[in-house]
């Protein structure tokens, strides 16, 4: 059966059912109000309270809200959604529907992953239009959009896999998660600038080298090589994900 | 296994191709836990079972794909319009887009949501979302459908109406899993019925072998002119009645001896000067045969026992 499962018709097969219902949640959840509160509100509310009326030019600023807006919106999709088709009983159908559990998260994940990326082009926009910011290396821009927007994704998809129906406990769980991670990046405080056992808890933070690798594809300073930030930020999303999954797996088992 | 408590312990049962299978029991008997493992919704934690040759555990994508499911709850999705929840059905079980498109059109004709298929389900009666449940369930035109109480929670008029259409289904070679705990129900639409009790399987039978098979239970139903709350009692207590139960304006009397028991009845409506203006036997019910292998209702209200 293994060998059935890696075969490219049963892959396709899979694949093509994840991007289903990625569809289906993108135009169900991305509409929410904790989904655009969020996503899309709560970032630019952020830029402004910490950038503007401060020295330096607030251009210096884009990455950083663009990395926040891949943050919040990315992660955003999963546990919005995950505890409503609990609630509603819809999980179930793809339980009994012919798609692997791993494969329905993925499904579930790529929600997120599109959302975030589509959410990041409006302060892209923002920053390339209203402040002239100049895109130097459009290559690490997209692999920055793409990376970054995998990894929130699935950090959503792990918050999402707490096995209850209340959306205000995950939401909660969420936030709890996410606030301390965003302050510990170096978006608010540059990496330089920080002291060295602050710079260790940034390192902790995906977000911060999202930010970075976002900084390279502008032409302003990183801290980190852009491969490294890459390469984090992959290998967080392995993680998430397979963590995510694992509880999937278990709350299946014990249900 | 739920937590710590063993929802079904091992049961084993057969549904042949074709069938409409009934899976009666109590609340709580582990109905649901079957249906879900059946179905790839839980793992059970050990035995095996298959549909249509395909291991639901080590095969489930395969197995998932000869299936469909009508859930107990309406869990369409309310965001969607019943059209979009057909479609995206359809995606989810692999059928191509047109095909999709042409199979909703002629399921939403079918059950008469044809003029609603652009308006979102949350807007829908109890009785909308059911029928959009079924279809949405037949999409992929499933080789077995298994239904969890089709109709709980519906009026009559939906529930002869499903009824229908679940019989009209089995015509078409569908196979039905049945989960119900509504006899008449069962005794109505099903070629067998098992009966599942505290995890095990009690009895797997038709509906007419299980009612003769349970010889020990013989009815009398018996209607006076006038029926006062006592009477229960009264005839409960006489020779030859186990138990008496009000069933409308008639009581239900379970016996062993039936000839001994009309003989005590008539005594009775003598002395009382009461009038017998109805009084049949009309045998077992799947429902006295359910109680009886079960074990359950025997303390239920309206019944008088001696």
């Amino acid at each position: 059966m293994i060998g059935e499962a890696l075969s490219p018709e049963r892959l396709g097969k899979e694949l093509r059912r994840a991007l289903v219902i990625a569809g289906k949640d993108v135009r169900i959840y991305c509409l929410k109000p904790p989904v655009l509160l969020f996503g899309l509100v709560f970032p630019f509310f952020l830029f402004l309270a910490f950038f503007v009326g401060k020295k330096g030019p607030i251009s210096e600023g884009i990455p950083g809200l663009i990395a926040i807006s891949i943050f919040f919106a990315a992660s955003n999709i999963a546990p919005a959604g995950l505890p409503y088709e609990r609630m509603f009983r819809t999980f179930s159908r793809y339980l009994s529907a012919p798609i692997s559990l791993d494969w329905m998260i993925f499904g579930k994940t790529l929600a997120g992953f599109i959302f975030g990326v589509l959410v990041s082009v409006i302060p892209l926009l923002v920053g390339v239009i209203g402040y002239g910011i100049s895109v130097t290396s459009p290559v690490l821009l997209v692999l920055a959009l793409l990376a970054g927007g995998m990894c929130f994704s699935c950090m959503g998809t792990l918050v999402g896999s707490m096995p209850t129906d209340a959306p205000g406990n995950v939401m909660t769980v969420l936030n709890f998660v996410r606030l301390p991670l965003l302050f510990m990046s170096g978006i608010f405080v540059p990496l330089a600038d920080m002291p060295g056992w602050a710079r260790g808890l940034a390192a902790v933070s995906p977000l911060t080298y999202a930010n970075d690798l976002l900084r390279h594809s502008m032409d302003l300073d990183g801290y980190y090589p852009w491969w490294l930030g890459l390469l984090v930020l992959v290998l967080y999303s392995v993680v998430f994900f397979t963590i995510a999954a694992w509880i999937f797996n278990v709350s299946r088992r014990r249900s | 296994m739920y937590g710590e408590v063993t929802a079904v312990d091992g049961i084993s049962l057969q549904v042949e191709a074709g069938e409409l299978f009934g899976f009666l029991g109590p609340n709580g008997a582990g109905k649901t836990t079957t249906v879900n493992i059946l179905t790839g919704v839980s793992l059970p934690t050990a035995g095996s079972a298959s549909i249509h040759g395909h291991d639901v555990v080590r095969d489930s994508f395969r197995a998932k794909e000869n299936l469909n499911v009508v859930p107990e709850v309406s869990n369409a999705y309310n965001e969607y319009t019943a059209w979009k929840n057909l479609v995206f059905t359809g995606a989810l079980y692999g059928v191509p887009r047109k095909e999709a498109a042409r199979r909703a059109e002629e399921l939403l004709r079918t059950f008469d949501l044809y003029d609603k298929r652009d308006s979102k389900v949350k807007g829908f009666s109890q009785g909308m979302r059911r029928k959009l449940v079924i279809a949405m369930a037949l999409i992929n035109e499933p080789r077995v459908l298994f239904m969890d109480e089709p109709t709980t929670g519906l009026d009559v008029q939906s529930v002869l109406a499903i009824r229908d259409m679940v019989r009209d289904l089995n015509r078409m070679g569908i196979t039905v899993f049945l989960t119900t705990h509504n006899l008449v129900e069962a005794n109505v639409l099903c070629d067998r019925v098992a009966i599942i009790n505290r995890g095990r399987i009690v009895a797997t039978d038709t509906p007419e072998n299980l009612k003769r098979a349970a010889r020990q239970v013989q009815v009398v139903e018996v209607s006076f002119d006038r029926m006062a709350p006592e009477t229960d009692g009264e005839v409960a207590a006489l020779a030859g009645i186990r138990e008496a139960s009000r069933q409308g304006d008639k009581l239900r009397l379970i016996t062993d001896e039936p000839s001994r028991a009309i003989s005590a009845v008539n005594r009775f409506a003598d002395e009382k000067d009461l009038a017998i203006t109805y009084i049949s036997t009309p045998g077992p019910s799947l429902e006295d045969v359910f109680v009886e292998l079960t074990g359950i209702g025997e303390s239920s209200e309206g019944s008088a026992e001696r």
